[in-house]
C-alpha cells in the first residue's frame, strides 16, 4: 500500500468519525436515532478498514492507520491512566474525550459512563472492529 | 454500502438533522426568545466560549437551613452561558446529586460550593411530595452518562441542568417555560417556580 493510498485511508477515517460526531449528537435530539446511527458508523469503520485489506494494505500500515486515526482518543486514555491531570485538567480532558467519542456515545451510555473507563472499552470496541475486518476482507466488498 | 455513500453519508444526515432541528425550534431562533443560544454566542464572539476561569478560593456559605428539594446554583467569572456554571441538587444530609463531566450523574458533598465566586440557592415552589419524587428520579438516574450539550428529550445522556430540570418536569413541574434545547444554571433563578433564598 502506497503512502498516498495510506494518507487517503486515513483522512476517510477522519472525516468520516468527525462528521460522525456531528451527526450522531444532533441525532441525540430524536431518541433511539442515535443509536442506529452509532451502529452505522461502527459498520463503515469496519468497511474502511476491509478495504485498507483489500488494496493490499499490511498488518503495520493497517495498524499504523488505526492508531494515528485514533491518536487523540489514545492520548485521552494514556492520560487518565497515567494520572497525569490535575484538578483543572481532568475536566478538559474528559470534555475532549467525550466530544471525541460521541459517535459511540449511545452505545456506551448503558454500561460505562465513567470517564477514565470509557476511553479503554472505546479502544477495545476499535480494535475488535479492526481484526473483524481483517477476518472478513475477503468476504465483504469495500473498495468499490 | 459503497465508498462514496460512506465518506457522504453523515455529512449529509448532519445537515438533515441540522435543519429538521432549526426549523422545529425556529422560536428560539429569535433574538429576544430568551434561549441559552444566544446567551452562549454573544459570549463566544466576545471570546469567552467555555465554562469560566475556575475558581480555588474558599468562601463562606451562608447560615441558611438547606431543605430537600432545593436547588444550588455556582458560579465562575467569564462563564459563556451566563452567570452562573453548575446546578445540583440538594437531597440532605450535606449532599446533593448533580451530574460533572467525569463522574455522570452523582451523589456526593456539597462542599465544593464554597469554591464557586457566585453562588446562590433556590427553593422550587412546590409540595414536599413532588420535591421527595423528584429527589428519587434523579437518584435513580446516578451512575448515568454526562455529556454536555445533551438535548433535553431523552433519559440517557445528562448534564448538571438537565437531571434537575427532568426530575421536576416528569413531577408536573416544568421550569422551563420556553422549552429550550438545552438549560443554563440561569434559568432555574429565572423560573416563577424557583424562590431565591441567597445570592452571591
Amino acid at each position: 500500500m502506497s503512502v498516498k493510498a495510506w494518507l487517503i485511508a486515513w483522512g476517510r477515517l477522519m472525516l468520516i468519525h468527525l462528521f460522525a460526531v456531528l451527526a450522531v449528537w444532533l441525532a441525540m435530539y430524536y431518541p433511539g436515532l442515535d443509536i442506529a446511527l452509532a451502529v452505522l458508523y461502527l459498520l463503515m469503520v469496519l468497511l474502511e478498514f476491509a478495504a485498507v485489506w483489500q488494496w493490499g494494505g499490511k498488518w503495520w500500515q493497517s495498524l499504523l492507520l488505526l492508531i494515528v486515526w485514533q491518536l487523540p482518543l489514545l492520548v485521552c486514555v494514556v492520560t487518565f491512566w497515567s494520572g497525569s491531570y490535575s484538578a483543572e485538567s481532568i475536566l478538559y480532558w474528559a470534555f475532549a474525550q467525550q466530544m471525541w467519542l460521541t459517535p459511540l456515545l449511545p452505545l456506551l451510555a448503558a454500561t460505562w459512563p465513567q470517564i477514565t473507563i470509557m476511553g479503554s472499552v472505546a479502544v477495545a470496541l476499535f480494535t475488535a472492529i479492526f481484526f473483524l475486518s481483517w477476518l472478513l476482507r475477503s468476504r465483504i466488498k469495500a473498495v468499490k | 454500502m459503497n465508498r462514496h455513500l460512506r465518506i457522504w453519508f453523515f455529512p449529509i444526515a448532519g445537515f438533515i438533522l441540522l435543519v429538521l432541528i432549526v426549523v422545529g425550534n425556529w422560536s428560539l431562533m429569535a433574538k429576544d426568545s430568551g434561549s441559552v443560544i444566544h446567551v452562549w454566542v454573544k459570549s463566544a464572539l466576545a471570546g469567552q466560549p467555555g465554562p469560566g476561569v475556575i475558581s480555588y478560593a474558599v468562601h463562606e456559605m451562608p447560615d441558611i437551613e438547606l431543605l430537600p428539594g432545593d436547588i444550588l446554583l455556582g458560579g465562575y467569572l467569564a462563564c459563556s452561558y451566563g452567570r452562573y456554571t453548575h446546578a445540583a441538587l440538594y437531597v440532605g444530609e450535606g449532599e446533593v446529586i448533580e451530574a460533572y463531566m467525569d463522574l455522570g450523574v452523582v451523589q456526593q458533598s456539597m462542599n465544593h460550593f464554597r469554591n464557586y465566586d457566585y453562588y446562590a440557592i433556590l427553593r422550587p415552589k412546590v409540595g414536599d411530595e413532588v420535591k421527595t419524587a423528584a429527589i428519587q428520579y434523579a437518584a435513580s438516574k446516578c451512575g448515568q452518562l454526562f455529556y454536555p450539550l445533551a438535548f433535553n428529550r431523552d433519559e440517557r445522556y445528562w448534564n448538571c441542568t438537565k437531571i434537575i430540570w427532568k426530575a421536576y418536569e416528569v413531577q408536573g413541574a416544568d421550569m422551563d417555560p420556553i422549552g429550550d434545547l438545552w438549560l443554563s444554571p440561569d434559568a432555574f433563578k429565572g423560573s416563577t417556580l424557583a424562590e431565591v433564598l441567597y445570592e452571591r
